[in-house]
């Protein structure tokens, strides 16, 4: 997930010095979102929501390779707390190295980048505890003085106790930043994933034959629902508003449509769509030092 | 050079997260879809299998084999006119707009565990037939029902339909009356199968699976004709007369065992209906013992002298208010009358009912119908077999459904409590309810041998590897004992040897890791006056008694009025218009087929003429109460020795 215009990197590409700090920056995100599909149920029986509160805390150093290319190392905390069903809570951190590559200082080069991420994660729900890593390429780059664009194409692992969360996936993005000034920045993020993805529900045919694995789930303990594993077409729309709060900090808002429809076909009638929809709504104050 | 160290470490950084996220590993309650239930090694997995399955020469099981079931199909449908579904549905009249045809959806919780949608129909000629579908939508957890098998069965969900299973009531290809025949379809092809998996654990062939709780018989095949065929075999007592007719039943719907959906069209009241008409059909399938002037039994045929005419009527017209069948809706019998004056009934009701009844209620002949534990006294009388199979064996109850159901229910220690009542071991010192699984030791019946090398065998024991023989005492209780040896006696095939006559006791421990079987006895009996020499009995000698007088002959002819499933007479078995050595060598087959070789003392030819549960009662020479080498038993001996010699021709 992109939060907030990712245009603003751009600056710091080729940056380097001896007298500079250790650290290029330190981020601090605070955040609240209300998710109206946290198990990514399919039929309204099987939709819960909750909402939750983030806490993230990234740094960044960026290394000079040459005078075209640098590398940027980003280590990554962040704690998530869930109000209704604490088994979603979870702490993860990570590092995050990208090699970038930018022809030239001019303002509509190309930034390109190769990049790895690995984060580890600990779940209320100890079936989800694990550890998950993308590796990607994206290319970024200003089409007008308000316009910037950024596109990427990763594949996203993730391993956990329980195999149900032993996904895979091939995602990419792409983001529009639109300035409006010193206003803030409105941003557009359309991501497609194809892979597998993760849903909860009760033990029914429909869920039993789309499922590659099911577990019942320990996050929704009174339910007695499984979570289980499919294969799917996901599409992730993101619309949001990044208002500045003064040089360093800003507030975003925004909405996150996720709909996931499964590859599998079934051979019976199936009551209603197998489409899966969730709502996310964030608002998140970012920090930067 | 601080640049690159920082990389470095970086990279390794990035090296250990990417390793750690190749963790993984599932946890214990992940659940694959599409496995089958796991098979644990050493536990019992003998369902669905006859208690004599007719062990071969070379250890092989005949009715577990794909012969059985060609040379079962050759016999019902010599043509193959219906060797696929179409075919067999089209032969049937299915969905050509006669007699009359109804489909019920439910879920089997009882015995198999599958959603079940079965369309059934009577024709005009009051032919009758069945096809199941059955659903199984596999969870690889324990086998057990699912509402999403009869999800599936509502849906007809192709992926999850494991097997497609026909019975027809209509007559053998020469003719004559009605006889139950079974068959299995591919699911995809539908084409008839040889074998079908009805459990998940592993091919069996047909018409085992269907019959051995459907009331058939798995006797052998017939040795090989002149031309080479082997034949299935041919009951004296079918009234159909028809090799194929296995006295196999149609099963009544027990409703009370069925769940039912939800869902509108599949509810149990709108079920109801279709499931009393298919009641109904079953009942005509059962000849009646008497005129009856009630509509329900107007279709059912006059019962031929002797012949067997089941349980099962009697279970239906219960289930609906009795004769005219007054009550819409099945409601579950009370137990049968001797349950209640014994004081039984809930006995009964945690074990019978659940677990045998379904089975047993179709099983019996029409001189001898103790088996169908239609009676406290008939259950009573099997009380050492029941221990045997569902304490020791665990080959019953026979489905692994309702084995675990049981296993996991009150009935488990009410039965418990009965065969203690009976004297029979099936608790532990402490108390607890023994369970088959565990070590049981069995060194061979009792007997009488010859002096010098005697063969034993602990292979027979159950759920065990090692073993551990001795001789507890020699003639006269001698311990030490003197006069004998015991060669490999930590071994399965150990050697007695003995040089003096009398009785030798002998201990057998059978072991599997840790757990050992308590001490089995074996008495041999040494008498080197012996004849004929234990390892020299053939064939002829067993012929020879069975042939003496009248004594088996007088019952057990083809000709015989009281109809018995066996002859032991010589005839023209072949049909081939003379009396020959195929008939002879038929003969053999026939009477090898009544040898249990997995338990050796429940032979048929062991038990009937000692008078277990035989309606000729007790045999001259045949006398169990007596030691090995008394002639009383004498021809039972005879026998018994020819038996554990392999049963030579």
């Amino acid at each position: 997930m992109v939060r907030g215009p990712v245009s603003g990197d751009q600056d710091e590409l080729l940056q380097s010095g001896s007298n500079r700090p250790f650290l290029d920056s330190v981020n601090i995100e605070l955040g609240y979102s209300y998710d109206d599909n946290v198990t990514l149920g399919r039929t309204g029986d099987e939709i819960l929501w909750d909402q939750s509160l983030a806490l993230g805390a990234s740094a960044s150093r960026a290394f000079r390779i040459g005078d075209k290319t640098r590398l940027v190392v980003r280590g990554l905390l962040n704690g998530e707390k869930f109000n209704r069903y604490n088994g979603l809570s979870n702490l993860s951190g990570g590092l995050e190295a990208e090699i970038q590559y930018r022809q030239s200082g001019a303002f509509d080069a190309i930034t390109y980048a190769a990049f790895a991420r690995g984060w580890l994660d600990n779940f209320a729900s100890h079936l989800r505890d694990g550890s998950h890593y993308s590796l990607g390429v994206s290319a970024r780059g200003a089409l007008t003085d308000r316009i910037a664009l950024f596109a990427e194409l990763a594949h996203n692992e993730r391993h956990a106790q329980s195999e149900v969360w032993n996904v895979l996936d091939h995602s990419a993005l792409l983001n529009l930043d639109y300035s409006v000034g010193e206003s803030g920045t409105l941003y557009l993020t359309g991501q497609y994933r194809r892979g597998d993805v993760v849903s909860d529900g009760h033990a029914t045919l429909v869920n039993v034959s789309l499922a590659k694995v099911f577990v019942l789930d320990d996050a929704f303990p009174n339910e007695q629902w499984f979570a289980y594993r499919s294969d799917a077409r996901t599409w992730i729309s993101t619309v949001g508003y990044n208002l500045p709060l003064g040089q360093q900090a800003s507030l975003d808002i925004s909405w996150r449509r996720v709909q996931s429809t499964p590859t599998a076909h079934l051979n019976f009638d199936v009551q209603g769509s197998l489409r899966y929809v969730a709502n996310q709504y964030s608002i998140v104050l970012l920090k930067r030092f | 050079m601080a640049l690159t160290r920082l990389f470095g470490w970086i990279c390794a950084a990035a090296a250990a997260l990417v390793l750690a996220a190749c963790g993984g590993g599932g946890s214990p309650g992940d659940v694959h879809p599409g496995t089958d239930p796991a098979i644990v090694p050493g536990e019992p997995n003998a369902f669905l299998v006859f208690p004599n399955p007719q062990v071969q020469p070379d250890g092989s099981l005949q009715t577990t084999s794909a012969a059985y079931a060609q040379a079962y199909y050759a016999a019902i449908d010599p043509q193959n006119a219906k060797d696929t579904l179409a075919k067999w549905k089209a032969a049937n009249g299915f969905d050509t707009g006669t007699g009359t045809q109804v489909t019920v959806v439910f879920g089997d919780v009882r015995d198999l565990g599958f959603g079940r949608r079965i369309t059934g129909r009577q024709n005009i000629d009051g032919t009758l037939a069945f096809y199941t579908e059955n659903y199984l939508v596999k969870t690889g957890g324990a086998y057990a029902f699912s509402p999403i098998n009869l999800e599936a069965a509502i849906v007809r969900d192709p992926s999850a339909l494991v097997y497609v299973a026909g019975i027809e009531f209509s007559p053998g290809p020469a003719g004559g009356v009605n006889f139950a025949k079974y068959f299995n379809f591919n699911v995809v092809t539908g084409a008839r199968e040889n074998m079908a998996d009805v459990d998940g654990r592993g091919d069996k062939a047909m018409p085992g699976p269907c019959i051995v709780c459907h009331g058939g018989r798995a006797d052998a095949l017939t040795a090989r004709d002149a031309s080479g065929n082997v034949h299935f075999n041919l009951l004296l007592n079918a009234v159909s007369g028809a090799r194929g007719d296995v006295l196999g039943q149609l099963p009544p719907f027990e409703v009370s065992s069925f769940q039912f959906s939800d869902k509108p069209g599949y509810t149990r009241s709108e079920q109801e209906p279709m499931l009393k008409t298919m009641n109904k059909w079953v009942l005509c399938s059962y000849p009646l013992s008497a005129p009856s002037t009630f509509p329900e039994d107007a279709c059912r045929r006059a019962a031929s002298p002797g012949e067997w005419q089941g349980t099962a009527a009697a279970l239906i017209k219960a289930a609906y208010g009795g004769d005219g069948l007054p009550n819409a809706a099945y409601v579950e019998p009370a137990a049968p009358s001797s349950w209640a004056t014994a004081g039984q009934t809930s006995l009964y009701a945690t074990v019978v009912a659940p677990a045998c009844r379904v089975c047993h209620l179709l099983r019996g002949t029409g001189r001898q119908s103790d088996i169908d534990f239609t009676t406290y006294e008939k259950f009573q009388s099997y009380a050492n077999r029941i221990f045997a199979t569902v304490t020791n064996r665990g080959d019953m109850p026979l489905a692994k459904l309702v084995y675990d159901t049981f296993h996991a229910s009150s009935g488990e220690a009410a039965l418990a409590d009965f065969l203690v009542g009976q004297g029979l071991p099936a608790r532990d010192a402490g108390g607890a309810v023994l369970r088959p699984g565990r070590p049981i030791a069995d060194p061979g019946p009792d007997r009488v041998v010859r002096q010098g090398a005697t063969p034993l065998s602990a292979g027979n024991s159950l759920f065990a590897d090692t073993y551990a023989w001795s001789i507890v005492s020699g003639p006269n209780g001698a311990v030490p004992p003197t006069g004998a040896t015991l060669t490999n006696a930590n071994t399965a095939q150990p050697t007695f040897n003995a040089t003096t006559d009398g009785t030798y006791v002998l201990s057998l421990v059978a072991s599997k890791g840790s757990a050992r079987s308590a001490p089995k006895l074996l008495s041999l009996v040494v008498e080197n006056g012996l004849t004929p020499d234990p390892s020299a009995i053939r064939f002829a000698d067993i012929k020879a008694v069975l042939q003496d007088g009248q004594a088996c002959q007088g019952c057990h002819s083809p000709t015989s009025a009281l109809h018995p499933p066996i002859a032991f007479t010589s005839y023209d078995r072949d049909g081939d218009g003379a009396i020959g050595p195929t008939d002879d060598a038929w003969f053999y087959a026939e009477v090898r087929s009544r040898i249990n070789f997995t338990e050796i003392a429940t032979s048929a030819l062991l038990q009937k003429p000692s008078g277990q549960h035989h309606f000729g009662g007790l045999g001259k020479g045949f006398d169990t109460t007596l030691a090995p080498g008394q002639p009383g038993r004498a021809k039972y001996d005879l026998f018994l020795n020819w038996i554990v010699n392999g049963a030579p021709q």
